[in-house]
């Protein structure tokens, strides 16, 4: 290229709030990744949800074929022949958008965007650590979000074994299975990469006064977050080696011995020879997959209640109650998760003591989960309490993570779990998490932030009528799943039960459940309108909109393109001094003489 | 108006004061801790399998010992010629050294490549068992650990070293935290090695 010239300020230096599609494609400034992150995983997000709604409608109305999908799949396409979903195709379906909902956009989200954007700038700091690593960990995560998505396009489809890729199904599975490795390796690169990155930033990059018990809490959770990520995602990374060698190289690592499949013994063809395969153990797939996956649920948690806590503290004008508890309980949740995996395996035989041992450090988990949330309950107490919309947002995770943590006690009880395990009790008490806890606190999180990112404040009224159907709605879809789930009905089936008599009583509610789901969608695009529309048009903001105390707000709104403050700032006090007496207002920001 | 230089990072080449280390050196001990995970993983695994089976090795096959000890006696070369490339903060570079810990993983990639190849002539597949499965995947993640250690050395002469003569804390720094990876590889080394070549 020639035609430089150096004299023509770039369009985001014109306006910082541009956003500049090709500027972003090489930036290593955390925040424009951390938007990026933010758009890319609210589109998986998206996807994640149209693939469910697939499913829903084959659950509700098994059999019957999909107005429209014709038009979509073509008539006599192998998925969908004449509107009907196929076995094959829903357990695709269902597969990934587990593995889609919970990789390429819940953690996206919390860690990947909230993160990346807010960590730096809460600690006083120019950047991350390290950018180009920054940069790394986004683009290893899209191109593994690419490598899942194009493998629906494979001729016998996406990898569908679920989620968890239980061997031995899924090493006998299609070529999906391959591509769901391979893209899960890529995910696992960008985690470490942000993981390590975060810690650094965390530990080296705080600004003059901001000791650790300084730091927002917010700060704190990703802190613990990005340790059980550098710690977890590995030996998932062993096992999904491994698991590629079963499938590629012909290794029985997963294989028990004398395996038949469709009515013939599971053989490989090794220098020559056809030998039968075996000798490996399909439990040890559960361990090194649980080892991450249960932490990993916090993961899903721990950014959510990160964010909870800083909205909540700002808009109860109060500092967190106890929060020195909350830090120390974040961690020793940390610590803890990291003990307690196979309790999703008490139905394999393992022997009455490792599921003693199980259930022991399970029912201690939950624990420190109890102090964090009664913490922020307590918070509220006296307070003198604007509720604005991410405020109804962090107010309803309360709630509803106290009904998916209060459900999973159940689970974590070998003697209990025999009947619930496997069951829509299950796939229940973690949608209560991950979608009426964690997902709430998102959006509480994309209403609070916005006025930062963009110099742009949201729509209030919009907000509302957001929050309030989806309140409705998501309890609409998730109680009567406790009921199916209770009455036995079996996560992982095509019909939704139709062909079991135990199920037949509870087959009404998947009618409802689907029509909420469905209204569901309808009820996001109050949102979807005030994000494009608050972008564009939305009023104006200056730098500390909410009177909020932590560092973040110190910059201006949006921060500076390069190093984010004019000068950095220096932490006077703690990060939530809010209504302290004697002072002429409200709040005493952390960079206040 | 001028384009906007990207920020300078703090600690990037200086240690800060209360935490003891330089961004690089904290990132290559946290990365070094997941690469622990990565290889405890697939070090669990093997105990796994090899508790479950009843015979171990199940049979005939196994890797040739001599070859392991030369891989081993490699790794000592490696580490000794980073070592040697140390400098003060007055002395120059020696840029020699680290071309000789290159040469060395070239020859290390270059034997697991000649002990795949012999193997795989004789039938020992990846396919025969599970511990020459194991075998495979564990010496072929160690040796890609190599071939990432042999990048990250080749760019010090080629990209540091000349901008050392300006920066020699910028280099130096490079330098530990290389070394630091080749001390854990062959730590690790010493594990594969034992479950692997002497079982
Ligand atoms: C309103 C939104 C959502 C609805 C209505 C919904 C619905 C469902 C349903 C009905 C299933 C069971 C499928 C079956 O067992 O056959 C399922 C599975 C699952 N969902 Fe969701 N989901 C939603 C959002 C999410 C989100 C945000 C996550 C993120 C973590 C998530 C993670 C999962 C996982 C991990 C599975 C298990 C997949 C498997 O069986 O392997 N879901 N979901
Ligand atoms: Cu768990």
């Amino acid at each position: 290229m020639t035609s430089h010239s150096p004299s023509l300020p770039s369009k985001a230096e014109r306006n910082p709030a541009a956003f500049s599609f090709r500027a972003a494609l090489v930036s290593t400034d955390h925040k424009v990744i951390g938007i990026l992150y933010g758009v890319t995983a609210l589109t998986f997000l998206l996807t994640g949800f149209l693939i469910m709604m697939l499913m829903r409608w084959q659950l509700a109305y098994p059999g019957r074929a999909l107005p429209g999908a014709s038009a979509l799949f073509g008539s006599n396409s192998a998925r969908m022949p004449g509107g009907v979903m196929v076995p094959e195709f829903y357990y695709q379906l269902g597969a990934m958008h587990g593995t889609i909902m919970v990789f390429l956009a819940i953690v996206p989200l919390l860690v990947g965007a909230f993160g990346t954007y807010l960590v730096p700038l809460q600690l006083g700091a120019p950047n991350t650590a390290f950018p180009r690593l920054t940069r790394l960990g986004y683009w290893s995560y899209l191109a593994g979000g690419v490598v899942w998505l194009s493998s629906f396009a494979l001729p016998g489809g996406a990898a569908q074994s679920g989620w968890t890729s239980y061997p031995p199904l899924s090493i006998i599975a299609g070529h999906g299975q391959t591509f769901w490795l391979i893209g899960m390796i890529l995910i696992i690169v960008s985690s470490i990469a942000g993981a390590i990155n975060m810690i650094v930033t965390i530990i080296q990059l705080r600004v003059i006064g901001l000791t650790y018990m300084r730091l927002p809490f917010f700060v704190w959770s990703q802190l613990v977050t990005a340790f059980l990520l550098l710690l977890a995602f590995p030996p998932l990374g062993a096992a999904g080696i491994l698991q590629l060698m079963d499938r590629v190289v012909d290794t029985s690592f997963f294989l028990p011995s004398g395996l038949v499949v469709s009515g013939a013994a599971l053989t490989a063809n090794v220098g020559g020879q056809t030998i039968p395969r075996g000798g490996g153990s399909a439990l040890l797939w559960q361990h090194l997959f649980w080892f991450l996956a249960h932490p990993e649920v916090y993961v899903l948690v721990l950014p959510a209640m990160g964010m909870v806590a800083e909205i909540l503290a700002n808009n109860a004008r109060k500092p967190l109650w106890g929060y020195k508890s909350m830090v120390y309980g974040t961690i020793f949740l940390g610590v803890m998760s990291m003990l307690v995996w196979a309790h999703h395996m008490f139905l394999t035989g393992m022997g009455t003591v490792i599921t003693a041992f199980f259930q022991a450090t399970t029912m201690i988990v939950s624990i420190p989960s109890i102090i964090v949330l009664t913490a922020l309950l307590a918070s509220l107490w006296g307070g003198a309490i604007r509720f604005n919309t991410p405020m109804l947002f962090a107010l309803a995770f309360l709630p509803m993570f106290g009904i998916g943590g209060l459900t999973g006690l159940p689970l974590g009880l070998a003697v209990t779990d025999i009947h619930l395990h496997d069951t829509y009790y299950v796939i229940d008490h973690f949608h209560y998490i991950v979608v009426c806890g964690t997902l709430s606190a998102i959006f509480g999180g994309i209403y609070y932030w916005f006025p930062k990112v963009t110099g742009r404040a949201m729509n209030e009224r919009l907000g509302r009528i957001h929050f309030w159907s989806s309140l409705v709605l998501l309890n609409c879809i998730f109680m009567p799943m406790f009921i199916q789930g209770m009455a036995g009905v079996s996560r992982r089936l095509y019909d939704g039960g139709l062909s079991y008599a135990h199920a037949q009583p509870v087959l009404k509610l998947n009618v409802f459940i689907t029509h909420a789901a469905f209204a569901l969608a309808l009820a996001q695009i109050p949102f979807i309108v005030n994000l494009l529309w608050s972008l564009r048009r939305g009023p104006r903001v200056e730098a500390n909109p909410w009177q909020a105390t932590t560092l973040e707000w110190a910059a201006a709104s949006p921060p500076l393109a390069q190093g984010n403050f004019e000068t950095p700032p220096v932490a006077h006090r703690g990060p939530c001094e809010y209504s302290v007496p004697g002072k002429d207002k409200d709040y005493t920001p952390q960079w206040e003489q | 108006m001028t384009t906007p230089r990207p920020p300078e990072i703090p600690y990037s080449v200086t240690p800060r004061p209360d935490t003891g280390f330089t961004n690089a050196q904290l990132g290559m001990g946290l990365f070094l801790v997941a690469d622990l995970m990565l290889f405890g993983g697939l070090l669990s695994s093997y105990v796994l399998l090899r508790v479950n089976a009843g015979v171990w090795p199940p049979d005939q096959h196994h890797p040739v010992a001599a070859l392991g000890a030369l891989k081993t006696g490699l790794l000592f070369l490696i580490v000794a010629a980073t070592n040697a490339a140390r400098h003060g903060k007055s002395s120059p570079p020696r840029p020699l050294f680290f071309w000789l810990t290159a040469l060395a993983a070239l020859a290390f990639l270059a034997t697991t490549g000649a002990e795949y190849a012999k193997a795989l002539s004789q039938g020992m597949a990846p396919g025969v068992n599970t511990y020459i499965g194991m075998f495979y995947a564990l010496t072929a993640v160690h040796a890609l650990h190599v071939l990432a250690g042999l990048v990250a050395t080749l760019s010090i002469p080629i990209l540091a070293v000349p901008l050392g003569k300006t920066d020699p804390l910028r280099l130096a720094s490079r330098r530990s935290v290389t070394a630091m990876y080749w001390y854990f590889l062959t730590a690790v080394w010493f594990v594969i090695f034992a479950v692997l070549y002497l079982a």
